[in-house]
């Protein structure tokens, strides 16, 4: 497995350091447009705008721009597969198309983190946010990285099938920045507790509380981001792996 | 050499396998009931036009396509990866990093230590001819050059299976050559390799057996020379110690039984007429007969040819 990693690292260096801008091009756009965003909602409304939600604001964003990246990550890069028609190439390899796909995005958590990282500053420093970092934090990034992967495999299992889903990846967007954005830990119940059952929701949540507020989340939210995280990445890996036997069935698997 | 005999056991045998995809109306039945088995050490090549339905049963042979009916066996020792494969229509190979780094980066997903993945694609790259292309992105390749760099990653981890769907397609004669040469040398190592092509001069140049499926079904198979000896409708020369003459009248009976007339040789097709072509010959002196092997394209044709006959004549 270490091997795999490995072997999946030294490809990701090879082409980044051949081709630099294709990555750093997408990491200075979403820097400028961050920046931009912020600075001109100060410029047009002053910084009272966002009052007390501007840390809970600038922490949706960050686990929105760190998930979503994730759970992208999977589908573009089988897309992209299919279309150079390598998946089969990938398939007859010893781990496995899902093998491969899974230690790819197990690599690609620390690609996505690093890169994100000049992103991270540029929405605190243009937001003007002040965010406590708990080491607690860790354990709800974690939770939200595994869920967005499994998310990340769903889509990857659709673009096994049905190839083109960049239409589907760029509405989630949207719809995950929605999602995002809701506070449901200021909710009422029963949505507070329907709001947990959707995907990343518990680990935004307790982001929000923990560099937002500075404030520790009760460890039943703890335990929901995990519960949440498990079994999303687990449905991910269901779903894709049906999606692989029908595209194999079908006889789809190399063709775009 | 049979491998029958010097390798009873096949590394890989399919049994009745059956698929077939939906199409507009009803479904298209790709595969009707194809079994085959293939040796360690032999070429075996699957002829057939398009749409016959081989590149499925490559694909179904090799796992990446799931068969509907039927079961494939591979003959399996330890871990390895049994399989290589360069398919039709792919790219194979990732076109932004060069030869070597694909080398590289297939051998260690086959299970070899990227070291000894990097030593066995240097050792691949100079055999295919690529060695001074190794550090060249694959994109920048030639299509012959892409083609040898794929079947050198297909071959990286040393599979004793190798499935080659179309490897000559597209590639110039120099570069044709170079794979029939290496897959010649594949075969002498013991590698049983399943080959599909449409270019019959390089199909006959190198296959042990060949099968031809059409329709979905394997309508002929057979050792190569056996099948090309043994067709009914290869010729029978017939060589005459002296050339018939321009005014002889034997060559309009000869002509009117079909026979081609070439000097001192005549030609046949069939046991019938071969008699009937003797008596009209009778009492020139003859040097010898014998029967000529067809080439593998004639043989082709000519079934495919029969079988479209015998689907016409079918009551509709």
């Amino acid at each position: 497995m270490l091997q795999l990693a490995y072997i999946e690292f030294w490809r990701y260096l090879r082409a980044f350091f051949r081709y630099p801008l294709e990555v750093l091009g997408g990491v200075l756009g979403a820097v400028v447009v961050f920046a931009l965003f912020f600075s001109g909602v100060r410029y047009l409304a002053g910084p009272a705008l966002f009052g007390e939600r501007l840390e809970a604001l600038v922490v949706s964003l960050l686990a929105w721009t760190l998930a979503f990246s994730l759970l992208s990550y999977i589908a573009s890069t089988l897309t992209e597969e299919a279309l150079a028609g390598l998946l089969e190439q990938l398939a007859l390899t010893r781990p496995g198309l899902l093998g491969v796909v899974l230690v790819r995005s197990a690599v690609s958590l620390f690609q996505i983190g690093l890169l994100n990282i000049p992103v991270f500053l540029a929405i605190l420093l243009t937001s003007g946010a002040r965010l406590d970092f708990h080491p607690l934090t860790l354990l709800p990034l974690a939770t939200l990285a595994l869920g967005a992967l499994g998310l990340g495999l769903l889509l990857g299992g659709l673009a096994l099938i049905y190839k083109r889903v960049g239409q589907l990846v760029s509405l989630l967007q949207f719809l995950f920045l929605g999602l995002f954005l809701v506070r449901f830990e200021a909710l009422t119940q029963p949505w507070n507790a329907l709001g947990y059952l959707l995907p990343l929701v518990p680990s935004v949540a307790a982001l929000r509380l923990l560099l937002g507020r500075g404030e520790d989340p009760e460890w039943g939210l703890l335990f929901l981001t995990g519960i949440n995280a498990l079994a999303y990445i687990a449905f991910g890996i269901g779903f894709f792996k049906r999606a692989l036997r029908r595209a194999r069935r079908q006889g789809t698997l190399g063709t775009y | 050499m049979n491998p029958n005999v010097q390798n009873p056991t096949p590394v890989l045998q399919a049994h009745a396998l059956r698929k077939r995809y939906p199409k507009a109306k009803g479904w298209l039945e790709a595969l009707k009931g194809v079994s085959l088995q293939l040796f360690r050490g032999e070429i075996l090549t699957l002829l057939g036009p398009n749409g016959a339905g081989k590149t499925t049963l490559v694909k179904i042979l090799a796992g990446l396509v799931e068969p509907d009916g039927g079961r494939v066996e591979v003959l399996q020792e330890g871990k390895r990866t049994w399989m290589g494969a360069v398919l039709e229509g792919n790219r194979n190979l990732y076109w932004r990093l060069t030869a070597l780094e694909n080398l590289i980066y297939f051998g260690t997903l086959r299970g070899l230590i990227p070291k000894e993945a990097r030593r066995r694609g240097l050792e691949l790259l100079e055999t295919v001819g690529l060695a001074e292309k190794a550090q060249q992105t694959v994109g920048t390749l030639s299509r012959g050059q892409q083609q040898r760099a794929a079947l050198a990653a297909a071959l990286v981890h040393d599979p004793p299976i190798l499935f080659l769907d179309e490897p000559t397609l597209g590639v110039d004669l120099e570069a044709q050559e170079a794979i029939r040469t290496w897959l010649l040398r594949l075969k002498e190592q013991g590698k049983a390799v399943l080959l599909t092509t449409h270019q019959m001069d390089f199909a006959e140049a190198v296959a042990d057996r060949v099968a031809i499926l059409q329709e979905g079904e394997v309508v002929l198979e057979g050792r190569t020379q056996e099948v090309l000896e043994g067709s009914p409708g290869a010729p029978y020369r017939i060589e005459l110690q002296a050339p018939l003459g321009e005014g002889d009248p034997r060559l309009a009976q000869l002509r009117a039984f079909e026979a081609e007339v070439e000097g001192k040789v005549v030609r046949v097709v069939g046991e019938e007429t071969l008699w009937e072509v003797l008596r009209i010959l009778d009492p020139l002196p003859l040097e010898r007969v014998e029967r000529e092997s067809l080439s593998l394209a004639g043989l082709f044709w000519r079934i495919l040819g029969e079988r479209s006959e015998r689907c016409s004549s079918l009551p509709t």
